[in-house]
């Protein structure tokens, strides 16, 4: 009965017939059909009622038959009414097959983007309802499901979810309808990466499209390199696999896949910095990559190009490669680095993997040895070495004893244990069941006598400066990726997190040596002076933006063994006391810190921002979003993420160009003393000292 | 720091993966494990009724701070109430809260006036590593109160959070959505009972 009323007037005329001829009547009947239709089941009786008058029927009498090819224009979106048709891709062949019911050719509408796949007919005499791109747009559009399902061999391989772009560059043109884009939440990652590759490569740049650089920041969490590689290599190869079958590909697609393989390439150099030339993975695909575009070049003369921004990735990847490897030490606090040139001796370069590290193992009774080993050894092998030179036996672990006694066994296979310490933690070994022998050594207490002689003298805002300065290398060394290791867990990825380490030990540091030196200064006139210094420092790093420091000084400030000692409060001057419990307000934790929030919001770059918040997000994000469901890569996850490091990536996006304040004599023991300082980080040992400083009123 | 009256602050601590997040959430939303944007602040916010006046729970989740005890001193020090969470399937992660309360001890001194609950999550796992008696007993110890709940099947989560706020003395609090609820629930009562008359 439809088939009758939509083929009317006749099927001759189909082509060029005018479905809104259809009378009163015809529209009823071909509404009660569309109820029918699961493709449709999910529209409102309005949106149906709509489409009566634009559904045109079309039939498909020979089974082969292509309804469109790969990489077409997308003109209409179809439902099978009857018989079934093959999702075919190039270099994939047969990805899904469609029956009655189904839809297709939505996307291609919907993104403006060329064909994703081409359709064959499996059988004969196909039927279906089309819906051309201008009544689509006009009635479906806005209304049709927000969330879009491409199915490979009856699974879920992508699902998109529509959400709303900025307006504001269609304004000119004449679409009537609002954009809207397709975000990827979920999908499998070889089906990502080729979504990646058809659609956004090309693409106009639209900033609020993140789907590329989130791709490219989190790939380790989903495909890791060893994988990503591979996939890489495969695309750029894809004709070969098909050349067999009588596909009719043109030159065109092939050159167009491989260009954008390179391309995708050259972005992830830009996105993955100085981590693409510590991975050797990465390093071989580069070589196998570029000769394979080498050897394409004189058959696809188009290719030159993408050869020559591949090879100018080549050379920079390969140029810094061979700058060197260092040595870290771990002595009594901070990492430094032993160098044998003494070029820059201020500029920190990134830590990295292969990289030695030197330190001590402590055994129960305190005797040591010093262990020389790469930054990315794992636990185990540790162990295994420290055994085999003390002669110890067998079930040992390795762990932290903090200067507070606390133990915390090290992770079999974890890396860069050595930067992961506390303050003034020091790495153990035992018999497992000895563990809890274990006590701290007389040097976990840190220092008998504060600096105050030192700091009475020096520039308050000398020191804010030097602290900064520091802060800001060991801001820049941090990779984004070390941020995902750190909260996936790094011996998962046996990536190291070396620089995000010592960074983040550096607030607990600032805060402990703000305490340790107000606890250590017995005289009350001079623990004033010290007061006021420190709250002007906490200025002085606001106003460098220096987030991170300011909240650590405030929070050492805020510390019991500090906050207590009223005698010493009340001698602050009123105007300081003001400053700082304006300063203390900025600290409110409430609804997840919003004042931080705020004030972090309107900061313009460089930032160096608030670190343990940061940590937060990341791991909330992490324990409040699953990484898969239903065997799919949860994507919105993925974007959650990287709009985290995306946070780090802005903080950093200009450079720091303060001036510096006028020079002053003993800039070296400044510069020195910030980056060493010396900390007792025992809250009990703390209190008595208070205590001490002035007794408890009872 | 100016105290919010009307803010009544409750901080939950307790190791990764024992399920903080799931419980507050399941509390806040009524949902189990939904996607979940950390940094929207409204996230942990809850209407209740407090001394007969309106007043908003704040909760506090204190994921990731293990690693900066000024910021565990900080959530401490600005708390009105307490959750102590664990896993009654790892044992270690009742080990983790020890050092948690004696700071929250260190921090508030006396405890004794102090909502502290310990709750031990996940009671729908059957890998149980912590019986029920354990976890009353080292509530006991604490002087504190104890529930087991499953964020998972909402198995007393709304009672967590409604004892908790009555073991708050210094004011009358309570959970204002009582009331909503039982309207809601009434009127689909009501509907269902239209139904089967159909």
């Amino acid at each position: 009965m439809m088939r009758l009323i939509l083929r009317k007037p006749t099927p001759i005329r189909a082509w060029g017939f005018d479905p809104q001829e259809r009378s009163v009547d015809d529209l009823e009947i071909i509404y009660e059909e569309l109820l029918h239709i699961k493709a449709l089941a999910h529209l409102s009786g309005m949106v149906k009622r709509q489409l009566t008058s634009v559904l045109v029927f079309e039939c498909h009498e020979k089974a082969g038959t292509v309804l469109f090819h790969q990489g077409d224009e997308g003109r209409s979106w179809f439902i099978i009414l009857r018989g079934s048709v093959n999702v075919v891709k190039y270099g994939k062949g047969v990805v899904c097959t469609l029956h009655d019911g189904d839809d297709f050719g939505k996307l291609a509408l919907v993104n403006d983007a060329p064909r994703a796949a081409s359709i064959v007919l499996r059988e004969d005499n196909c039927q279906f309802l089309r819906v051309d791109k201008y009544d689509f747009n006009r009635i479906l559009r806005d209304v049709e499901a927000n969330t879009v399902r491409l199915k490979e061999h009856g699974q879920d391989s992508l699902v998109l979810e529509k959400i709303p772009t900025s307006t504001q560059h269609s304004n000119n043109n004449k679409h009537h309808h609002v954009s809207y884009r397709y975000s990827v939440m979920a999908g499998v990652p070889e089906k990502m990466l080729e979504h990646l590759l058809e659609t956004r490569i090309d693409s106009k740049y639209d900033p609020t499209d993140t789907f590329l650089e989130d791709f490219l920041l989190t790939h380790i969490v989903f495909m890791p390199s060893e994988k990503l590689c591979p996939a890489l290599l495969q695309h750029y190869h894809s004709e070969r696999t098909s050349s067999r079958g009588p596909e009719q590909e043109t030159i065109d697609h092939i050159v167009n896949n491989k260009r954008r393989v390179v391309q995708l390439v050259c972005l992830w150099h830009v996105v993955a910095g100085y981590a693409f030339k510590q991975d050797t993975t990465i390093m071989q695909f580069l070589e196998t990559l570029f000769s394979a575009v080498c050897d394409d070049c004189p058959a696809y003369p188009s290719l030159q190009d993408p050869l020559a921004s591949l090879e100018q990735v080549l050379k920079a990847v390969k140029s810094t490669k061979d700058s060197g490897s260092h040595t870290w030490q771990v002595q009594t606090q901070v990492l430094s680095e032993s160098r044998t040139h003494q070029e820059d001796e201020l500029r920190r370069t990134p830590i990295k993997a292969k990289d030695e590290t030197i330190f001590k193992v402590y055994c129960a009774d305190h005797t040591y040895t010093t262990l020389r080993v790469h930054m990315d050894t794992s636990v185990t092998n540790i162990i295994q070495t420290v055994s085999e030179k003390m002669c110890l036996g067998n079930d040992l672990v390795l762990c932290e004893v903090k200067s507070s006694g606390e133990r915390l066994s090290f992770h079999q296979k974890d890396v860069c244990i050595a930067t992961s310490l506390s303050c003034n933690g020091r790495i153990f070994i035992t018999l497992r069941d000895h563990l809890d022998a274990l006590t701290p050594l007389p040097e976990q207490e840190g220092p008998s006598e504060g600096s105050v002689s030192f700091l009475e003298p020096t520039s308050s805002r000398e020191l804010a400066y030097q602290m900064t300065m520091y802060d800001w290398q060991l801001f820049l060394c941090t990779h984004e990726c070390e941020f995902i290791y750190h909260t996936f867990g790094r011996h998962k990825y046996r990536r190291i997190t070396a620089n995000l380490d010592v960074f983040l030990r550096r607030f607990n540091e600032v805060q402990s040596w703000i305490v340790t030196e107000l606890c250590l200064t017995s005289h009350i006139s001079k623990r004033v002076h010290l007061l006021k210094k420190f709250i002007k420092i906490a200025a002085h790093c606001k106003e460098y933006q220096n987030m991170n420091s300011f909240y650590a000084i405030i929070m050492g400030l805020s510390h019991m063994s500090v906050s207590r000692l009223a005698q010493t409060w009340d001698k602050l001057p009123n105007k300081l006391k003001r400053v700082f419990s304006d300063f203390e307000a900025l600290m409110d934790p409430s609804r997840n810190h919003r004042v931080y929030r705020l004030a972090l919001s309107k900061m313009r770059p460089p930032i160096i921002p608030f670190m343990p918040l940061l940590i937060k997000d990341m791991l909330f994000t992490h324990e409040g979003n699953k990484t898969y469901f239903e065997g799919l890569v949860n994507f919105e996850k993925m974007h959650l993420v990287a709009s985290i490091m995306r946070v780090v990536k802005y903080c950093r996006s200009e450079n720091f160009k303060l001036d510096s304040p006028p020079a002053v004599k003993n800039v070296k023991e400044i510069v020195s003393y910030v980056r060493n300082l010396q900390v007792i980080d025992n809250t009990k040992r703390l209190m008595q000292l208070s205590y001490t400083l002035e007794p408890p009123k009872t | 720091m100016p105290e919010q009256s009307n803010d009544y602050r409750v901080v939950v601590f307790g190791a990764g993966g024992v399920g903080k997040s799931s419980l507050v959430l399941r509390f806040v939303r009524g949902t189990f494990r939904e996607c979940y944007i950390p940094t929207i602040e409204d996230t942990y916010r809850q209407v209740i009724s407090c001394n007969k006046n309106v007043c908003t729970l704040q909760i506090t989740d204190t994921t990731g701070s293990h690693q900066f005890p000024a910021m565990q001193r900080l959530s401490i020090s600005k708390g009105h109430a307490f959750i102590l969470v664990y896993s009654i399937t790892s044992r270690q992660s009742l080990e983790e809260l020890k050092p948690i309360y004696d700071i929250i001890r260190e921090i508030k001194g006396d405890v004794d006036g102090i909502p502290i609950m310990l709750v031990g999550n996940k009671c729908d796992d059957p890998n149980r590593e912590v019986s029920i008696q354990e976890g009353m007993e080292q509530s006991k110890f604490w002087s504190c109160a104890f529930l087991e709940t499953s964020a998972k099947t909402n198995y007393n989560v709304k009672e967590l959070f409604q004892d908790l706020l009555q073991l708050e003395k210094r004011r009358t609090m309570s959970l204002h959505l009582e009331t909503k609820k039982t309207k809601s629930q009434k009127r689909r009562e009501k509907l269902k009972g239209k139904c089967t008359v159909m």
